[in-house]
């Protein structure tokens, strides 16, 4: 698998986890600027780390449960940079929602 | 004795696919507000004028978000500020500009900004007299069809703010005669009841011999020795167009392109920093359906805080984005999203004091802005004004979407503690607007340095003016086109 899907089907995981039962686009949109995309893309390598730290395993490795807990625990995170990351996650997945 | 009648050829050259060089009088960079308004009235002088637009012409998008940020709005709608906080930057990218998704709301030019312009610098009263910005502004009030929302568009969002604020609020005043209250403005209206430019002002500069270039991005303004002379452009396509200009070249791009095209095109930019209306939410779950009736996009507004930098309208909003003012993750969110219907939304615009910077970054112009304290403490207490006037209108739950805060608000109690919060960054989801300042401007509102450089959008303002500037904007464009006739 390429590295741009792997880090799709994340982005997937992590809509589902913001809003069960998301289905939506499977790719990200080529209006959207390049460097916009890169960074979406990447921001979910964000979510690895914090899956490690919390549950000793990465992202797509957890429960959808604990998947749907990190996002809450990430949504009320102290440090502002972490809200406005997943709050424009959950734009995405409303906005990319089918 | 014969009786002639002119001729006119009405042109929109969207994406050529050949080279093409023109020249006319004016060269226009930007289709929106203000470079639409210099078009109307200098083709109707007599002046030849090419307008240059980076988008395309548009088309109403469907109801579904994804289609409106892809087809109409800048960067798909997902560029952002850079600074403590992230903050959206909406601009619209087609034939009309941003007036082609705004929410139609027509505000007068507030006279208290205009004295502290003139305060700062006399050079204001010359520039923009108060007595020809007025009657430029009722010129443009006739040419838009300017009237208030009449009470069959109020619907229950508009409705319930009128009610909740009482007479602090009022019906907005609205460019959208014959509006059926599709509540789709921010889509482009699906009726053509709105007097977008490219409905209003753009036909008319077309009828009197002006050509609009579409999907052609200005690269570069050209200056030999100290005047510009000209444009260089690309269409989509790749084909290259060379506008020149015998008078002058009109910069009417946005206070965010405007000031970047300049720099790129090696010019030194003096002026005050960028600014803007940085936007925050509040919404609220009402026992009765709110949306899905005949209802004005945003048909209310309140402008009795506005010495307090404070002003609040009605939002109607594609669902996905009324969506994502819904507080929450996972199955807690979910469970809200069902009572959708049942959500109103309204939104605090505040006359922010910060001032940013626009800059040449790698892939495009990067706005570097965070809103000072001062500003977060004007929004939170719009958001706590508007929370209990939520309550009062009868809103069982408010969401103001506030760390710090209740998730949720049933009392007037909580709602008036919003305002106590500190106003620390990364508080609340906020967008960018209204966008200011950036150029400043001498006589004839020429770039300082540059002959036949004029700029006529709002980055010629000296700072923000705390009201949707689209009447502002035509009014100050007025002017400048009346400067070069």
């Amino acid at each position: 698998m390429q590295k741009t899907g792997y880090l799709m089907l994340i982005m997937k995981k992590l809509f589902e986890s913001i809003l069960p039962g998301w289905t939506g686009y499977s790719e990200l949109p080529k209006q959207f600027p390049f460097y916009i995309r890169l960074v979406l893309k990447f921001s979910v390598l964000f979510l690895h780390i914090f899956s490690i730290t919390n549950y000793g395993l990465p992202f797509g490795m957890i429960s959808i449960e604990k998947r749907e807990q990190l996002i809450t625990k990430l949504y009320h995170h102290r440090v502002p940079a972490i809200r406005n990351l997943v709050q424009w996650w959950k734009l995405l997945a409303l906005t990319l929602q089918c | 004795m014969v009786e002639t009648t002119r001729t006119y050829i009405t042109m929109l050259i969207d994406n050529s696919n050949i080279d093409i060089t023109e020249e006319a009088d004016f060269v226009i960079v930007g289709s929106g507000a203000a470079g639409a308004t210099c078009a109307r009235w200098l083709a109707a002088a007599g002046r030849s004028v090419i307008v240059i637009e980076e988008g395309a012409p548009p088309k109403p998008a469907g109801g579904d978000a994804l289609e409106v940020m892809t087809t109409l709005f800048r960067d798909a709608g997902a560029s952002a500020t850079i600074g403590e906080d992230v903050i959206p930057l909406l601009q619209g990218k087609c034939v009309g500009g941003t007036t082609f998704i705004n929410g139609a709301i027509q505000v007068p030019f507030p006279e208290a900004v205009w004295q502290d312009w003139v305060k700062e610098d006399k050079k204001w009263e010359k520039l923009l007299p108060w007595n020809k910005l007025m009657s430029a502004q009722e010129r443009i009030y006739k040419e838009l069809s300017v009237a208030p929302t009449p009470p069959e568009l109020w619907g229950e969002n508009g409705g319930n703010l009128l009610k909740g604020l009482g007479d602090r609020a009022h019906p907005t005043l609205r460019n959208a005669p014959g509006c059926k209250g599709s509540g789709r403005c921010l889509q482009g209206c699906p009726n053509g009841a709105k007097q977008s430019v490219d409905v209003s002002m753009l036909p008319q500069a077309m009828a009197e011999g002006a050509i609009i270039y579409s999907s052609c991005e200005v690269k570069k303004v050209i200056i030999k020795g100290s005047k510009a002379v000209g444009v260089q452009g690309k269409f989509a396509s790749g084909a290259t167009l060379i506008a020149k200009a015998k008078q002058a070249v009109i910069m009417a791009a946005s206070a965010i392109q405007t000031p970047w095209l300049l720099k790129k095109s090696g010019i030194t930019l003096e002026g005050n920093g960028f600014q803007c209306h940085p936007g925050v939410a509040v919404a609220g779950l009402f026992p009765q359906k709110i949306h899905g009736m005949p209802e004005a996009t945003q048909s209310a507004e309140s402008l009795h805080w506005l010495s307090e930098r404070i002003k609040f309208e009605s939002l109607g909003m594609p669902r996905a984005f009324r969506a994502a003012r819904v507080p929450g993750s996972g199955k807690i969110l979910q469970s809200r999203l069902e009572k959708l219907d049942h959500v109103a939304c309204w939104g605090v615009a505040a006359k922010a004091e910060a001032r940013g910077k626009v800059a040449r970054g790698p892939f495009g112009p990067m706005v570097f802005y965070t809103p000072t304290a001062s500003d977060r403490q004007v929004m939170l207490k719009g958001l706590s004004i508007l929370a209990e006037a939520m309550l009062d209108a009868g809103a069982t739950e408010v969401w103001p979407a506030v760390y710090g805060s209740p998730e949720t608000i049933t009392t007037a109690q909580q709602a008036r503690a919003l305002a106590d919060i500190a106003p620390t960054p990364g508080l609340f989801p906020m967008a960018a607007t209204h966008l200011f300042c950036g150029v400043k401007v001498r006589d004839k509102f020429q770039v300082e340095g540059i002959d036949g450089l004029v700029v006529a959008d709002s980055s010629l303002f000296p700072s923000n003016i705390g009201v949707n500037p689209m009447l502002s904007i035509m009014a100050a464009a007025t002017l400048v086109a009346e400067n070069w006739i």
